[in-house]
């Protein structure tokens, strides 16, 4: 209730402030093109209805996927309310506009600014995220945040038959505020606050025993808070611009863990597992960045740009403790030397860039930059692990994995004859890590690259450009004996980039254009024996916009996106290199994404100033495959180890998205217009990873799960809408009924 | 709050004494090659009524802070007494903006920037899209806003970058995407299209600093720090939009597969038998016991299980 209720409070204050002003609004037509002075007010006002035709109605469990980001819900709806006071002398806008009202997902705006001089802002933009509506549990949450279950463990049949949950989601709560003065046209001041608070659930994992067996899925409970305070300074002259900055910001967690009953067990067991098993949750933190841009105008138009930002990151959360098996509790195998992280950590970054123009059609650009993440956390060395609160492991010290990037660039652009402008550049890449803790030191990647853009002609446009990048860096070390010696993490190993984009815009005559697209991205790994080998893009697109006359408008578009990404990996078994070299264990996984959208929507001026109409139709329509197979039968193994070695493909997943939304608006007279919309919806997944689950698996409640997923459906809902000064509602009006 | 009443105060004064001479000058005659605003509204009547209602309007033909803001239509278009004494027919020193336009990009650039080359567009020049010749009038117009805040020719953001950038746009209809085509996200709460000294013209100084905006519980420092993810949240996630849960490049296992190469059920090519298969390729997969894989404040979560 928390984010309707601070909507309302706005409301309610701009409504208290329209009513102690005299009012002036006038009852006729208002024409956003005139200057006019006083308080004006707007609203769109109606009801939605889910459509009783459909042949099948969504119960509650089907609207995970619709209800994502958005709140649907029945009965009276305001899409837009607007509060606007206009001084006298034109100077100003005074105005307050909300959307949405009274739902999970509105936003109310509060704007006061004199164009020049004064900018006060404030927003308040609700969002919901669902991530399912169809969760089975059982047990509850409470004492101690602990997802309690009754004693003796449910059965299996207990799990299957668990009841339905609420709705699953977070909400955002995100407040902005902004005050922005410009004293003179040298000088501008900025403050901007944020306030987002996040409150719900969402789900998450907890294991209680090894690899194979007695894991839960509950939920995170979310009571979270971000706060960032900005403030920024800029001084502009037109030959030198300098802007100061400083930012902290504050993230804090109500919840800094989570328990959950083990379904297997109701008492701890030395080598079973607890019957608590308990994490901890994100913890508290904050930061502060400054930062200095200084630029300089000088001869040729050329600009110097220079470029300095540190910040500083804390977190020093109390560790939960070590375990809730009451067999270690108090083992001094598992003492933590310290009670907190006393976490430092930070980033800094200097930047500088030239860009002259020494000739008339001839751009040069040079940039360096240095990024740097550096942590100075100190170690924590454990003797010991309690796993999972379950089995004793040797322990770690902890360590920090700083990194420093730097990047040149150089480039060049000229204007061809006939307005062609080429562009060609040099930039070079080098990422220095700590090699005790990341397998490489030292990458080094230099991609050159060129563009070619052409705007000679009015009707024609035409942007082209190819990239090709190449990386390589210092010997690859494995960080432990285990790993393959042949085997190379994708984002250290050797790698080729190529990225080719063409972009055309075409407009024979004014009242007709297309635009085409085509880009095509390969990564390549040479070498890699195992590992990523390939990673490859392609998107070819098109879309056409017709207006045959100032009442009408077409457009359609249509694109298709393959994304394919191959693996190549090795089975073992053991960390000896016999074991590693087993070459008829090699698998491969060749990842696949096929997506086609389309669209296609219309405007019709049906009679000119009294009856207009319009309409979209979209789909989107996705399959992947994870497809794995070997290029030899295993052998060589045990039957038990070739099996484990034989890969299997995945069952492909499909996803079908196919909204639409039709309207059509009577304007009775200047001041009041009737719309009528309808949305159909139809949603339609296949994923085998989720869509076959009950919520326990197998005849032991040794996994047991949400069971949710997003759920097919098919729906379809009326709105209509009456909106009261409609050309007040310029940029909205009719269309907020998602 | 008496400081800021004070504050407030003397800006409101510097503001007024330094806009009380202007307005006085904007009635003075304009300086030689310029035509003044009067002239122009004798042709161009209502491009210039729609112009005059707006707040840019209103601070150049009404309120003026300076000579530059007092020149009217021409701060930006440039002197116009040629054009205006030719009846139109001569182009003269002027800069046109119009689709049909035969002004250089450049030089239709500079008449925006000479007063807006601050703040967000300080780092223009050298930008990604200055180099590729793109104008400010590509995503913005004075005359036919589409939108209701910053003058887009479209009806917002994103519509407005899917002119060029139909892939990222595109991939907001896939199966996980961040919440921009709901309206709750623009293209520009993660970058600055007019210029930035970062990557991919992020607002932030890296990939993830851009999301600890919102996603702050990300950015510890933790106790056990996942490399890949402190290094950039885009080793795994594509931010625009995926087939996959969570914005995944990859579908796990094979996401995690893709790295965790060492001995153990990592690197097992796992089948979809039930229930052997259960935790590793279904529901939540990897992350059903590894669920802190962005790091961990549990002494004991070095595996990201705690």
């Amino acid at each position: 209730m928390k984010h309707i209720s601070r909507g309302a409070a706005m409301l309610l204050a701009a409504g208290a402030f329209a009513l102690a002003r005299p009012t002036t609004l006038q009852a006729q037509a208002k024409d956003t093109t005139k200057a006019t002075s006083g308080i004006e007010a707007a609203a769109e006002v109606g009801v939605r209805q889910f459509d009783p035709l459909f042949s099948i109605v969504p119960n509650q469990q089907q609207l995970g996927k619709l209800l994502e980001y958005r709140d649907l819900k029945e009965g009276l709806v305001i899409p837009q309310a607007m509060l606007m006071y206009t001084p006298k002398d034109g100077m100003g806008t005074y105005q307050i506009i909300g959307r949405n009202l009274l739902q999970r997902d509105q936003s109310v705006f509060a704007r006061a600014s004199q164009p020049g001089s004064y900018d006060v802002q404030v927003r308040y933009d609700g969002m919901v995220h669902t991530y399912s509506t169809d969760a089975r549990s059982l047990g509850t949450f409470g004492n101690g945040n602990l997802y309690a279950l009754p004693s003796p463990r449910p059965d299996s049949n207990a799990w299957r038959a668990a009841p339905y949950l609420s709705p699953i989601r977070s909400i955002w709560d995100p407040l902005k505020m902004s005050f922005a003065l410009t004293p003179t046209p040298s000088w501008d001041f900025k403050a901007e606050y944020t306030h987002i608070s996040k409150t719900g659930d969402r789900p998450m994992g907890m294991a209680f025993g090894g690899s194979s067996n007695n894991t839960r899925e509950i939920l995170e409970p979310i009571d979270q808070t971000v706060q960032d305070f900005r403030l920024t300074q800029s001084f502009t002259k037109p030959r030198f611009t300098a802007v100061a900055s400083y930012d902290f910001s504050m993230f804090q967690n109500a919840f800094n863990s989570v328990s959950s009953n083990n379904p297997q067990q109701v008492t701890d067991q030395l080598t079973n597992g607890a019957a608590v098993g308990r994490t901890a949750l994100a913890p508290n933190n904050s930061a502060q960045t400054a930062s200095l841009v200084v630029a300089g105008n000088f001869p040729w138009r050329t600009r110097v740009m220079a470029t300095g930002s540190y910040s500083w990151w804390r977190q020093d959360e109390a560790f939960i403790p070590v375990t809730t098996n009451s067999y270690y509790i108090n083992d001094p195998r598992f003492v933590v030397p310290r009670s907190s992280l006393q976490g430092e950590a930070g980033t800094s970054m200097i930047n500088g860039s030239v860009n002259s123009h020494p000739f008339k059609d001839l751009t040069l650009t040079a940039r360096a930059r240095s990024f740097q993440y550096r942590n100075s956390t100190p170690e924590l060395a454990l003797t010991n692990f309690v796993i999972s609160d379950r089995s004793v492991a040797a322990g770690d010290t902890s360590a920090a994995r700083p990194y420093t990037k730097t990047n040149a660039e150089f480039s060049a652009g000229y204007r061809l004859p006939m307005d062609f402008n080429l562009t060609a550049g040099y930039a070079w890449e080098q990422w220095l890590r700590d090699s005790t803790e990341r397998n490489v030191h030292t990458t080094n990647e230099v991609t050159p690259r060129v563009s070619l853009d052409y705007m000679g002609v009015n009707w024609l446009t035409l942007r082209a450009s190819y990239t090709k990048g190449s990386r390589r860096g210092s010997t690859y070390n494995a960080m432990t004996t285990s790993e393959n010696p042949n085997f190379r993490r994708f984002d250290e190993a050797d790698r080729d980039r190529e990225r080719t984009n063409f972009e055309a815009e075409f407009m024979p005559v004014d009242q007709l254009s297309f635009s085409l697209t085509w880009e095509v991205g390969h990564d390549g790994y040479p070498n890699s024996t195992y590992g990523v080998q390939s990673d490859k893009s392609i998107m070819a697109g098109g879309s056409a916009e017709w207006s045959p006359s100032n009442r009408f408008m077409f457009n359609v578009g249509y694109s298709r996106e393959d994304y394919n990404d191959l693996l190549q990996q090795q089975y073992r078994t053991g960390s000896t290199p016999a074991t590693a070299n087993n070459p008829t264990w090699v698998w491969l996984n060749n990842n696949t994404d096929h997506i086609n959208t389309s669209y296609a929507g219309f405007t019709a001026v049906l009679v000119p100033g009294e009856w207009d109409a319009g309409g979209t139709i979209s789909m989107s329509d996705a399959t992947f495959l994870v497809a794995s197979f070997n290029p030899v039968t295993p052998t060589g193994g045990t039957a038990a180890q070739n099996l484990s070695a034989t890969a299997t493909n995945f069952p492909a997943v499909t996803q079908l998205l196919h909204p639409q939304s039709y309207f059509v608006r009577w304007t009775y007279s200047a001041d009041w217009a009737f719309t009528l919309r309808y949305n159909v919806e139809s949603y339609n997944q296949n994923d085998y990873r989720t869509q076959t689950l009950t919520p326990a698996i197998g005849t032991t409640a040794n996994h047991v799960n949400l069971a949710s997923y997003y759920q097919n459906y098919n729906v379809g809902w009326w709105s209509f809408l009456v909106s009261w000064h409609p050309s007040l509602m310029k940029f909205g009006v009719g269309r907020s009924t998602m | 709050m008496r400081h800021l009443r004070w504050l407030l105060a003397a800006s409101a004064l510097l503001v007024a004494s330094r806009n009380a001479p202007a307005q006085q000058a904007a009635k003075a005659a304009p300086p030689p090659g310029y035509a003044g605003s009067a002239t122009c509204v004798d042709c161009h009547k209502k491009e210039i009524g729609g112009f005059m209602a707006s707040p840019k309007g209103k601070l150049l033909m009404q309120h003026p802070r300076d000579e530059k803001e007092r020149l009217g239509c021409e701060s930006c278009h440039g002197p116009g007494k040629q054009h205006a004494e030719s009846g139109g027919e001569e182009r003269g020193a002027l800069i046109y903006f119009s689709k049909k336009t035969k002004t250089p990009v450049a030089e239709r650039n500079a008449a925006c920037l000479q007063c807006h080359e601050k703040t967000a567009r300080v780092f223009w020049k050298g930008s990604a899209h200055e180099s590729r010749n793109v104008a400010c009038t590509d995503c913005h117009t004075m005359m036919h806003p589409e939108s209701e805040r910053a003058n887009l020719r479209k009806d917002n953001v994103m519509a407005t970058c899917a002119r060029c950038h139909a892939t990222q746009v595109a991939k907001q209809t896939h199966y996980s995407h961040m919440p921009v085509a709901q309206g709750k996200m623009e293209c520009t709460s993660c970058h600055n299209p007019h210029g930035s000294p970062n990557e991919k013209l992020l607002i932030a100084t890296s990939t993830n600093e851009t999301c600890y905006t919102c996603h702050m519980e990300k950015r510890g420092p933790y106790l056990w720090e996942h490399a890949p993810v402190v290094e950039s949240c885009a080793n795994c996630h594509d931010s625009h939009g995926s087939a996959h849960e969570k914005m995944l490049k990859v579908s796990r296992p094979r996401l995690c597969q893709q790295c965790h190469a060492s001995s153990g059920h990592p690197i097992a090519p796992r089948g979809t038998t039930l229930p052997a298969d259960a935790q590793f390729v279904f529901n939540r997969q990897c992350s059903t016991c590894h669920f802190n894989i962005h790091g961990s404040n549990h002494p004991n979560g070095a595996y990201f299980n705690r």
